[in-house]
């Protein structure tokens, strides 16, 4: 057992060093920076850091975000820290009220020529002709921009900071990309694994090295899902559900291994007919009685020093496909109020204490390569502080055993498919490995 | 690509009715008169990528044929491409060969090339690596063979270009213009889906005809075993002629390969006329909006092939230089064509749902369109301005991939765009949208009255469709736009890479530093 | 043109590997690939007709091209090799254990076997050798076990060895005739190449655990792919191809074909025709690009209203829900579980909106 305090002392460390590393870099008007971060690592705190210090040494600091609701939370942060801040929106959206301190700019003319920090959308700033470029442009979630929509950034800024989490869902592409599988600057991949590929001698390449949202038996678990390594900022068994009352059946076996581990799964039979494909009733209500069941158990939230009671808030239900969303919504009563759900995509830089998601594979007999894609899992795996639980029918195992994934990738390109069944594989191989799997006869068992 | 729901249950209906039924209210495909179609047919060697035959030619006449004996010849297979060129070119309008001239502002007339298959679009393909940057034999003929190239290099590029209009392979003609009830594999054969079209009777009648004609090739390949009987033999007895310089003898087994070439490019041939007739004989409309995607595709055809052909640089579009088969090597090259077939992809799927209400029960089905009534209209402006705000509610069951601040237009008055303020479920679980209505909030100029002003209260009640307006106008400049490397970050951002000769040996790549002095 | 003669060829076994990996869940592929028993042949017996086999002139072509690559000591391949950066610019030196017929230097499998083993032992012995080869021709390799009956072969096309690592990297290549063509290079293709070139990296693997090698060697999860040019008589190599999952899938392939031939009945040998008939077959619509039987199961498909006979997605679309069954849903029978609730409720959201129109 490593001493308490010391490893979260190194971590602290660790994070300084990056911090002061990245705001020396910018500060000094180096030219690339290029940040990975485990999710709940703290990184867009990181990039109002770097971004303020850059606008203290009087630089011209511009933010591109990949959506509106990302460029509103930082000018929010901006404006609770103090630092004046302009939100660059799309005409039209000049009307919309700003927080404190922050001024809403439309006309790309209109601009300050001095020291500032501008935050607007990637595909805002990528169809303007900027006549007074910046001095220094950060991205946030750069593994979200693909190559193409970066390239249109050049003309913002001639030097770069890209911070982002690669494990998140990847950009969407939509069209046939083949004729570009194989230039040597793909348009649809994500930009920084391009600069990275390039420029990894050159650029000052750093990466988080812990996540402090989650806890750390997850950190582990999802740790397969990222190219680098990290830790946990918690230390195991130190994130808690501490309950009250007993509650009996599956519930209390989830609420007991909880305290244990951070996440369990919970199977349902696969029935003879076959498992429903999208909306599996069975699975949303075992998912809502787990909640309840929870909730019941009356338990305190303990997060290092911090301990309070755990209200519905403070739970959220994540499923795939909507439909499985609105029909845990209809298992929901007045007791449950507060209980958010909704789809991974939705739940991108969210959190909650308790997570409770339907497994992507669940009702999945005959995976797609796109099923096997785990950019969403590894989001709906990363959206807890305390607890996780993970809901599926037990075809999933077997599915997962008996699946050849096909190779069927551009030459040159990395095995998705392939690299997707595998983390499945380990994901919940660990959860049966560690016992942390129970087993339900039906959502009767689970009440 | 997976199927849609949407698709799968239409599969099912057509499964259900033991036939292919139509998809689609209209038809999203031009039908041309002859004269501005060339149909071009391919046959290859088992293993080559040469061709071996070629026919071309309108619909409804007799096609040229071209055939060599030995394609594993290159001097022979080259000798006869270069005879297809002149149609080709010709067809395309290539600056040099076009009855209207080299003008790239002439406005020219619709025009198609029809091929049986997607195997014989892979043999354009196989066609522009072999010609484009081609120096093999004699200066007349190898210009030629670029410019043959470089045209198939483009029919090829355009054939993936979302909306495009020219390229035609006639199995996604009509995969896309009826749903089949057979697994997707079957669907790439056109006799499969032919037959299917035009056997009478039972299910059990159309499958066991399309089965039958399943046999038979028509991909650019031939049956092994007409191979191992026909041609085999041909081609050993022309080979011992040919090494034996007995000329009788070569002339003898070449027409037996021809005779039996001629034999499976004719039939080929055929059943991509068939196919063009078996839309003409469609009763339904052709999509409205088909003429805004022809001229789409024309104006590609006019910077992307007509313009680098007469050599003329474009401040937008980029310089002129042929393109590497293979792929984008230069960033902003690669950069801007992925632009360009995005904002292609937006043009289309926004463009013809106005049009087709099969498309529209599509969009709504897969969560990116609102099918609903109006329950509320309501003005938050003050004074003279008018703010129109409607509260619409839809089917709660459906997927939804819209979100608060996404841009709508309505179906049938696609000027009229609205945004999502908000999204709700209502006590009965259906959607319910606040929405605010952002243009043509009085309707339009020469408004009949048929146009309610956005915030009028007989609105109410009303049901509509919303679908995302087209942003393809978007794309478009980024396309120009991402040409722009004078700017701070090119350094990162627009660097030209040092590509290792190995990438791409210089008979198939574009001459990058050309491009990058040009461009300066 | 080749004349079909009698030789080692159908010893090597990651032909039925891939076929077996095509259709796992089919109990009469594992059988056919188990023991050995040709589909053409049991399609052949089953319905009286012979398939039409692979085009003359492109197997030819392979071989012809295969040759032209190891012809003087495998100077072609090297060279590519070594502009393409899979090998150093000092590589020389080919291994040739390909069989005669085929240009190269082993009389039989058994022969390519052992010459394998001991150069490979030769190797790590004396690392330092002069003239050591850094590319070998049909390394041949026997998987332990009981895999595939009577014995589990590998001829690997084209093995690369850098011996300025340490240790020394084994790298695997896998030759094609099929055309080059960058992004739209065929993904089923492709896919085939990496899968044997994964059953490649796990074979290698284990023989050399078996030879007690396996400090001396690493065995590089990227291969390389030979292809041809388009329209040019020249390779093509592609680098980098990730095989690291796929050689992890050959690993549990063999654990579960391994775990199929344990349960199968008699020994090597007593398969038959007919066993493979008998078995109960899982249709899908990959058969139709790989297995010679694709239309006999299509029409028991059919007959049992497997929704695969409609392509893959309309079977995962009905998960065990039979055709008939779903067309009497979407009619209005009453769903009699959980499955076809979901499945009725799909495809009346899909209905309501075309008769929304
Ligand atoms: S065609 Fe028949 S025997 Fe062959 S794999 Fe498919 S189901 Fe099995």
């Amino acid at each position: 057992m490593r001493p308490r305090g010391t490893f979260r002392r190194q971590i602290d460390v660790k994070v300084a060093t990056v911090t002061d590393r990245l705001i020396r870099h910018v500060v000094d008007e180096e030219r690339l920076a290029v940040v990975q971060a485990p999710p709940g690592s703290g990184k867009t705190h990181l990039l109002l850091r770097a971004a303020k210090e850059a606008y203290r040494a009087r630089q011209r600091v511009s933010v591109a975000t990949q959506t509106r609701s990302q460029a509103d939370d930082i000018c929010r942060r901006f404006s609770e820290a103090g630092v004046p801040a302009i939100r660059f929106v799309a005409h039209g959206d000049t009307g919309a009220e700003q927080p404190p301190g922050i001024d809403a700019i439309a006309r790309h003319q209109d601009l300050p020529h001095g020291p500032c920090i501008a935050v607007g959308t990637t595909a805002k700033w990528g169809l303007i002709e900027l006549a007074d470029p910046f001095d220094v442009l950060f991205v946030e979630e750069a593994w979200q921009m693909a190559w193409a929509d970066f390239m249109l950034l050049g003309q913002v800024a001639g030097r770069f900071v890209l911070i982002g989490d690669p494990g998140q869902i990847a950009p969407v592409v939509s069209i046939d990309a083949s004729r570009w599988e194989t230039a040597p600057r793909a348009p649809h991949r994500p930009a920084p694994e391009l600069v990275l590929s390039e420029h990894r001698k050159s650029a000052l390449d750093l990466s988080l090295p812990a996540t402090r949202r989650l806890p750390a038996c997850t950190a582990g678990l999802i740790r397969p899902f990222y190219d680098f390594p990290f830790d946990a900022w918690a230390e195991p068994g130190e994130r808690l559900l501490v309950p009250l009352r007993r509650v009996a059946g599956v519930r209390g076996a989830v609420i007991e291994r909880l305290g244990r581990s951070s996440v369990v799964g919970v199977t349902l039979p696969t029935p003879e007919g076959g498992p429903p494909l999208e909306c599996d009733s069975e699975v949303a209500a075992t998912a809502v009685g787990i909640a309840r069941g929870i909730l019941e158990s009356q338990p305190d939230w303990v997060m290092g020093q911090a301990r309070r009671r755990l209200r519905p808030p403070d739970i959220g239900l994540c499923a795939t496909h909507h439909v499985m969303n609105a029909e845990m919504a209809l298992h929901l009563d007045r007791r449950l109020d507060g209980i958010n759900i909704d789809t991974p995509e939705r739940w991108q830089g969210l959190q909650r204490k308790v997570m409770i998601i339907v497994h992507p594979l669940s009702g999945v007999v005959q995976p797609s390569a796109f099923d096997l894609e785990t950019g969403r899992l590894c989001v709906m795996a990363s959206r807890h502080e305390i607890a996780l639980v993970v809901v599926t029918r037990n075809h999933l195992p077997e599915t997962l055993d008996s699946h050849m994934p096909a190779a069927e990738q551009a030459v040159g390109r990395p095995d998705v498919s392939g690299r997707g069944h595998h983390q499945n594989t380990v994901f919940w191989g660990a959860l049966v490995e560690r016992d942390q799997v129970v087993e339900a006869r039906g959502p009767e068992s689970v009440g | 690509m997976a199927l849609t729901a949407d698709q799968v249950v239409r599969r099912l209906r057509a499964f259900e009715q033991g036939k292919p039924l139509p998809s689609g209210e209209t038809l999203r495909v031009q039908r041309l008169p002859d004269e501005q179609i060339l149909i071009l047919v391919f046959v290859r060697m088992g293993g080559e990528s040469a061709p071996w035959g070629i026919a071309y030619g309108r619909p409804g006449r007799k096609p040229d044929i071209l055939t060599t004996p030995e394609p594993r010849t290159r001097d022979a297979v080259a000798e006869m491409v270069a005879q297809l060129a002149p149609t080709l070119l010709t067809h395309l309008n290539h600056p040099k060969y076009s009855h209207w001239g080299p003008d790239p502002d002439t406005k020219l007339p619709p025009f198609q090339v029809w091929l049986p298959n997607r195997s014989h679009l892979e043999m354009l393909h196989h066609l522009a690596y072999a010609y484009t940057f081609t120096k093999f034999g004699e200066r007349s003929r190898h210009v030629r063979l670029n410019q043959l190239g470089h045209a198939c290099g483009w029919l090829f590029r355009e054939a993936q270009r979302p909306g495009q209009t020219i390229t035609m392979a006639a199995t996604d003609v009509l995969t896309e213009a009826y749903t089949f009830p057979a697994e997707t594999t079957r669907q790439g054969h056109l006799g499969f889906l032919l037959a299917w079209l035009q056997t009478r009777g039972s299910r059990e009648a159309r499958m066991a005809a399309a089965a039958a004609a399943e046999e038979q090739s028509i991909a650019t390949t031939i049956d092994p075993t007409e191979e191992r009987d026909e041609l085999v033999p041909g081609l050993e007895t022309y080979n011992t002629a040919r090494a034996a310089k007995n000329m009788p003898g070569m002339e003898k087994a070449a027409r037996m390969i021809r005779r039996v070439l001629v034999e499976e490019l004719g039939r080929r041939f055929d059943l991509t006329e068939r196919a063009i007739a078996v839309l003409h004989a469609d009763k339904r409309r052709e999509n409205r909006y088909l003429d805004d995607l022809m001229e789409a595709s024309l104006d590609e055809h006019r910077r992307q092939f007509r313009r680098i052909e007469r050599q003329v640089d474009d401040a937008e579009d980029g310089p002129a230089f042929r393109p590497s088969p293979e792929t984008d090597r230069h960033p902003s090259a690669a950069a801007s064509r992925y632009y360009v077939s995005e904002a292609s992809e937006e043009l289309r799927d926004h463009l013809l749902v106005h049009d087709d209400r099969e498309l529209q029960a599509e969009l709504v089905a897969a969560g990116e369109a609102i099918a609903g009534r109006i329950v509320e209209v309501r003005d938050e402006g003050e004074g003279r301005k008018t703010i129109p705000v409607w509260v619409v509610e839809s089917n709660g069951a459906l997927p939804l991939r819209l979100r608060e601040d996404s841009a709508l237009c309505v179906v049938g008055l696609p000027g009229r765009e609205l945004r999502i303020r908000n999204i709700e479920r209502t006590p009965d679980l259906r959607y319910r949208f606040e929405l605010q209505v952002t243009k043509l909030l009085h309707g339009p100029h020469d408004n009949d009255g048929s146009v309610l002003p956005a915030a009028s209260p007989r609105l109410k009640r009303r049901t509509v469709v919303l679908v995302k307006p087209s942003m393809h106008q978007i794309g478009r400049r980024r396309s120009f736009l991402v040409w722009k490397r004078d700017v701070p970050g090119a350094w990162l951002t627009h660097r030209v890479p040092k590509v290792p000769e190995v990438d791409l040996p210089k008979e198939i790549g574009e001459d990058l530093t050309a491009i990058t002095v040009r461009r300066a | 043109m080749p004349k079909s003669t009698r030789d080692d060829s159908h010893r090597d076994t990651r032909r039925r590997f891939e076929q077996w990996a095509r259709n796992p869940q089919c109990q009469a592929n594992v059988i056919s690939a188990v023991h050995n028993i040709p589909m053409a042949r049991v399609a052949e017996q089953e319905t009286g007709r012979s398939t039409m086999g692979q085009s003359p002139f492109a197997i030819a072509r392979g071989q012809a091209f295969e040759k032209s690559l190891f012809r003087n000591g495998g100077r072609l391949l090297l060279e590519a090799l070594k502009r393409s950066r899979v090998l150093p610019d000092e590589a020389a030196g080919l291994a040739d254990f390909r069989m005669r017929m085929h240009g190269g230097t082993c009389r039989n499998l058994d022969e390519a076997l052992a010459g394998t083993a001991d150069l490979l032992r030769r190797l790590a012995a004396k690392p330092g050798r002069p003239g050591r080869p850094w590319l070998v021709a049909g390394a041949t390799v026997r998987i332990p076990g009981n895999t595939m009956l009577p014995e589990a072969l590998l001829v690997i096309d084209a093995l690369g060895i850098r011996h300025d690592e340490s240790p020394p990297t084994l790298i695997v290549g896998e030759i094609k005739t099929y055309p080059d063509r960058g992004g739209y290079t065929d993904r089923q293709e492709l896919a085939t190449a990496r899968a044997q070139a994964g059953v490649y990296v796990h074979g290698l693997d284990l023989v050399l655990a078996e030879l007690d090698l396996t400090d001396e060697y690493r065995v590089a999860r990227q291969g390389f792919l030979v292809l041809t040019r388009p329209g040019f008589n020249r390779p093509s190599i592609r680098v980098g191809e990730d095989l690291r999952y796929q050689a992890e899938r050959a690993k549990r392939g063999f654990v579960l074909l391994e775990r199929a031939a344990a349960s199968m009945p008699g020994p090597s040998g007593t398969a038959t025709p007919d066993s493979v008939i008998a078995a109960p077959i899982s249709y899908s619509e990959a058969c139709v690009s790989f297995c010679d039987r694709a239309d006999t199961c299509r029409a028991k498909a059919l007959e049992a209203g497997c929704g695969s006979v409609l392509g893959d997605d309309v079977a995962r679309f009905l998960g065990a829900t039979t055709l008939q069954r779903a067309l009497d849903l979407l009619a209005g029978s009453t769903p009699a579980n959980a499955a076809e609730q979901d499945l009725k409720r799909r495809m009346q959201d899909i209905e309501g909106l075309r008769s929304w129109r």
